[in-house]
């Protein structure tokens, strides 16, 4: 799979040299586990939750969250996936609106929704990996976010 | 937590909560040895809390949150752990997350060893701090947790002005991001209840 070595960096727009890029690494751990999930999440088999589908609901929460960047790149990374263009699960439809409710507005979860994953075919396990694949989408936007921003106080700085 | 009193308010409370999956959490006598050893990595009491045998259903992703989340809310230096465990806070009362509310103004209070700033985040996270730089975290938290896409220079220059260093703007944008991921599974895979 032709992923990026960071994807942070490369949606915040970060580049070895940048002191912000060399800021990040003061946090290293922090770094490398940040792109170790985003690997896990999207490419560890999960039986009933194809990889395809993963990346479609991906580039939906992002589109949803406002954050193009990331939507970008999962999508580019569903165009790298064998036979993408059918095979969906009949429970996408169901991720998807469970990924943009999410995504969103947290507050609103609750046990319905989880029923209606299970109700559309997930297992237990399956919801788990989207939840946690979901859920992990939240935290990188707002990292990509964030570093934008300090990138951008950096260059009123100067 | 001897010290401190319980503080309830707008639904919110320090107290000790418990949390009920509405999933089925894997039972540990049924757990393969890499479940065994991601719970262990993960939480001191990971093997006997459900929200952890939950997650655990799926080992790897979990070993890789924790590794991020325990690096982000642990790791020594940098900004204070305090001020991590306020942005948490403040995420949590906003994205409404009771349980991790509870355990984060705990975990506030035993490292600042005051609990004033809970009241108040409680109360209202948007006016929260007992001092300008506490005012300045608490207002950044909301802003990262509730207008991410709209954060700009105008977001940063208050914690600049406190003092805040881009590595400690860092931490601080880790920890409230990463309650944006938490929050998320807690209050959409299970629910809080009072202690039995």
């Amino acid at each position: 799979m032709n992923t990026p070595d960071d994807v942070i960096d490369q949606a915040a727009g970060l580049s070895p040299g940048d002191p912000l890029h060399d800021a990040r690494r003061l946090r290293a751990t922090v770094v490398a586990a940040t792109q170790a999930s985003h690997d896990a999440l999207l490419f560890q088999p999960v039986p009933g939750l194809s990889v395809a589908d993963r990346l479609r609901v991906a580039a939906h929460a992002c589109e949803a969250a406002g954050a193009p960047a990331l939507a970008w790149h999962y999508a580019r990374l569903l165009d790298g996936v064998p036979d993408a263009d059918g095979n969906a699960s009949p429970a996408l439809a169901a991720m998807r609106r469970f990924a943009a409710t999410l995504t969103t507005d947290p507050r609103r979860g609750d046990r319905a929704a989880i029923q209606a994953l299970k109700a559309a075919g997930l297992d237990d396990r399956a919801i788990v990996a989207l939840a946690q694949l979901v859920a992990f989408l939240s935290y990188q936007t707002r990292v990509v976010a964030g570093l934008r921003a300090l990138q951008a106080s950096r260059g009123d700085a100067r | 937590m001897s010290q401190t009193p319980v503080i309830r308010r707008n639904g919110f409370t320090n107290e000790n909560l418990q949390w009920i999956s509405w999933l089925t959490p894997v039972d540990l006598a049924q757990a393969g040895p890499l479940q065994l050893e991601v719970l262990e990595q993960s939480h001191a009491q990971a093997r006997t809390s459900p929200y952890y045998l939950t997650l655990v259903h799926e080992p790897l992703m979990l070993r890789h949150r924790s590794e991020a989340y325990n690096a982000i809310m642990y790791a020594p230096g940098g900004l204070p752990r305090a001020e991590r465990e306020l942005g948490a806070m403040v995420v949590s009362v906003t994205n409404g997350c009771v349980y991790c509310t509870s355990v984060h103004a705990q975990r506030f209070a035993q490292l600042a060893k005051r609990h004033d700033t809970v009241e108040q985040v409680f109360d209202d996270p948007a006016t929260a701090g007992t001092s300008e730089r506490e005012r300045a975290i608490a207002q950044f938290a909301r802003a990262v947790t509730l207008r991410p896409q709209q954060l700009g220079p105008n977001d940063i220059a208050p914690l600049r002005a406190v003092g805040m260093t881009d590595p400690e703007i860092i931490d601080l944008l880790h920890a409230t991001a990463i309650f944006g991921w938490a929050n998320r599974l807690m209050h959409n895979l299970g629910e809080p209840a009072a202690a039995g």
